[in-house]
This record gives structure tokens, sequence and C-alpha cells, in this order.
């Protein structure tokens, strides 16, 4: 019996310690060269490893060599079994004012062992309210837009659905 | 001698210890075999030159003129020939000249029929010929546009674009209003309804934008794109979404316009002059 209490100690000791002493700032690095495969590089950040996650401050984020949003602060919050990533205040290029919404006050996405297979999302900002889901087995995005605000420079990619709002619709 | 922690208390310390010992170096080991240890920062534009210069031979008005007073005084006129455009900075000199039909385009030092083309000034240029200079001065521009526009006019009348475009071609190049463009800047969603475009990946790299619609009758049909189309790049730059924000933040401050599409496997260049 003292065995097995040792080993189911152990065991859950062992996650606790994995989770504590993981190089949190290097696997965010090696993210971002992930990222960087995609074209999407966060730049110019200041980066802190909390014990439960990693915080990130005054990021620039690009696509494809170009500037397109100022990110106050990230987030990542790791529990293994419920992980989220909290965005605020997302400040959009200016060059992009006709083609994107102006801010962006919060996203979050969510990753829980209760629904492995999706991401689920939800952001405020300019446009309005928004929720979502990452289907990570059909690799899509779906976006919905229950209450909207200025949607005029994102109308051209949402499809407007009766009962539901506008929608957006991907695949990765 | 009393003992200060049971052997059972060492043991499970020891335990917890060795736990802990064992996964910091299992992480430290991870580290240094399989993570990076620097992020990815962006690389600022080196703001590298451009591979060529275009020359707004059209329009002299806009041209840095260094005058060179000519060395001698006896100056005759060249009739027939017609100078076209100018283009004169410290290194170089390059002119078009006409004669009958016929248009030539000459750097300095170079000849035509025996007229060596050696200096200029703010609006004119002068020929060298067996010890004797000639002065060609540069068509009136007003009259000649009106000419180029006239005769345009009467070869493709019929042209729906050409009717509704406020687009011109002269001389084999298309002049573009700046107030079309800005029409275009100012109403994004204007761009939207008369061209499709997405993102063209080759390799897994973005190596343009796909021309998946035109509009019949729009400006853009009139600049001259098809369906089908693969813009690879915006005056010589190779065309991503840097470059075509870069682009496009900057539209109000060009001259000209060089876009080089891919049409049916072979690469071509739309020329364009904005006034």
């Amino acid at each position: 019996m003292q065995m097995v209490k040792r080993i189911v100690g152990g065991f859950f000791l062992s996650l606790l310690l994995l989770w504590l002493f993981a190089p949190k700032v290097e696997l965010y690095y090696a993210l971002e060269k992930q990222l960087k495969e995609k074209s999407i590089l966060i730049s110019n950040e200041t980066i802190s490893d909390t014990w439960y996650g990693l915080k990130i401050e005054n990021a620039d984020l690009s696509v494809d060599g170009a500037k397109i949003a100022t990110i106050s602060q990230l987030n990542f919050n790791i529990f293994f079994f419920y992980n989220t990533l909290k965005i605020n205040d997302v400040k959009m290029d200016k060059s992009l004012s006709n083609m994107a919404p102006k801010e962006i006050n919060s996203v979050n996405a969510v990753y829980s062992i209760i629904n492995p297979l999706k991401i689920q999302l939800d952001a405020n900002g300019s446009f309005g309210v928004m929720n979502g889901e990452v289907a990570l087995l059909d690799r899509k995005v779906a976006l919905l837009f229950p209450v909207t605000k200025e949607i005029k420079t994102i109308k051209k990619f949402l499809k407007k659905d009766k009962e539901k709002g506008w929608i957006y619709e991907t695949s990765y | 001698m009393k003992q200060v922690i049971s052997s059972k208390h060492l043991s499970t310390i020891i335990f917890l210890l060795s736990i802990m010992v064992g996964i910091k170096l299992l992480w430290l080991i991870i580290s240094m075999l399989f993570l990076p240890t620097t992020g990815e920062e962006m690389k600022q534009s080196t703001q590298a030159k451009k591979l060529y210069y275009r020359v707004r031979l059209s329009n002299p008005s806009k041209v840095t003129i260094t005058p060179k007073a000519p060395t001698k005084s006896v100056v005759i006129s060249m009739k027939g020939y017609k100078l076209l455009g100018l283009y004169h900075s410290d290194k170089k000199l390059v002119v078009t000249v006409s004669k009958g039909s016929k248009t030539s385009i000459l750097s300095g030092g170079e000849k035509i029929h025996g007229f060596e083309l050696f200096t200029a000034g703010k609006d004119y240029v002068l020929f060298r010929k067996n010890g004797q200079e000639f002065k060609l001065s540069l068509e009136n521009r007003k009259n000649s546009k009106t000419n180029v526009a006239s005769s345009h006019a009467s070869k493709t009348p019929t042209s729906p674009s050409a009717k509704t475009s406020k687009i011109v071609e002269e001389g084999g190049t298309k002049h573009i209003p700046k107030t079309l463009l800005t029409s275009y800047t100012k109403d994004i969603d204007k761009v939207w309804k008369d061209v499709g475009l997405s993102n063209y990946k080759k390799d897994g790299k973005s190596a343009g934008f796909k021309v998946n619609f035109v509009k019949k009758g729009s400006d853009i049909e009139a600049l001259g794109l098809e369906r089908g189309d693969i813009l690879t790049a915006i005056n010589a730059e190779p065309l991503n979404l840097s470059s075509a924000m870069n682009f496009f933040n900057g539209i109000n401050d060009l001259d000209n316009l060089t876009l080089t599409v891919e049409r049916n496997g072979i690469s071509k260049d739309l020329e364009y002059e904005i006034q």
C-alpha cells in the first residue's frame, strides 16, 4: 500500500513539477519559430515567466513582413487540462484602417480536456462581439458575430445568417 | 546518538528531491537539444535600391535638370527631329527623339544619323556633328498630349472600358489619373468589387496575388488585368502583403508604376504613368 501511495504521489508530483519547471520562454520561442514558418511574427515584446504561464507585453504582430497590429498584453495560462490564451488591447496598424477593425479589446482562446478537439474563441472590440471555435481535426475556423457595431471594413469577409448573425468561415 | 530524521522520512525526501532533479534535468536536456534560445525578431527593411529606375520622359517639368552651358556659340536647330522626352542628371542623360514616325531613345554620347548627343539644358539638348552644335528643344507638352489623346480617341472609340474609365493609353503606356487611384484607397470596398485577389503561394511561400475575377467595364479591367493573372511584383519589388501595404500607403507619391504579372506562365510587365 505504501508503495502504491508513493507511485501515485510521485506521478502527480512529476506532472506538477513538469509544469512548474517547464522552460516556458524557450517553448514560446519554439512557438514563434513555428509561426514564422507561416509568415507570422511576434516581435519587440517583453516576456515574463509566471509560475503558471507566460505574460507577453507590447508585442508587434506582423504577417508576411507587414506590421498589422500592436498587442498590449498576451497571457498564456497553461494548466494542462485547461489552457487559455488571453489577449488584451489590440490596436490595428493605421494602414489597415480600411480593411480591419480598428480595435480589439480582448480575445480569449480556451483549450480544455473537456473538449479536446476544439479551441473555443471569444472576443470583443470595435466590431462588436465575436464567438467562435477552431475545429482541430477538420482544420476549420468558424466565427460568429451575434452583436455587431462597426463591421463595414470586414463585412466583405462575412456571410449573413438570418438567425445567428454574421458568420466567417475558413479552413487552414 | 539520537537520529534527527527518521530513515523513512529521509527516503521520502530523497525520493522527492530525485524527482525534482530528474525533471529539471529532463527540461534542461530538452531545452539544450531541441528548443531555441532566442526569439524571432522582425528584420527591418534595408531600403535597398531598386534594380532600376523608371524615367518619366514625357514630363520634363518633373525632371531635375542641371543646366550646362553650351561650349560653342554656333547652334543650329535640327530640322525634322522632335525631342519628345528628356532626363538629365549629373551622371546620366537620356532623351527620346523622333524623326517622322520613328522614335529613338539615346543616352549621352550615342549618335543618331551622325548627330552625337553630348549635353542638355532644362528643356533642350545639344547634338554635335562635324564640329557644329545642333539644338533640339522639347515639344510643347500640352500640344503633344492633346495630339496623342485625340489620336487615341479616334483609334479606339468603341471600347466599353475606354468610355467609362479615365485611363488613357499613350504610346504603349497607360496613364492613370491619381484621383482614380485615391478613389480606390479611400474606398477599399471598391477594390474588392472590381477585382478578386487571393494569396498565391509557391513552394509554401507567398509569391504574389492571384486575380480571381475582374469586373467587366471596371477601371481594373482597363488597367489590363485578367482573370488568372498572378501579380508577382510592383515596381520590381516582389509582391507580398508587406510590399502591397507599402504600395497602398505610398500610392500618393508614385509617378509611375510597373506591375509584373505572370500570365499563362509567361512573365509580363504592365507599365503605367500616374498623373
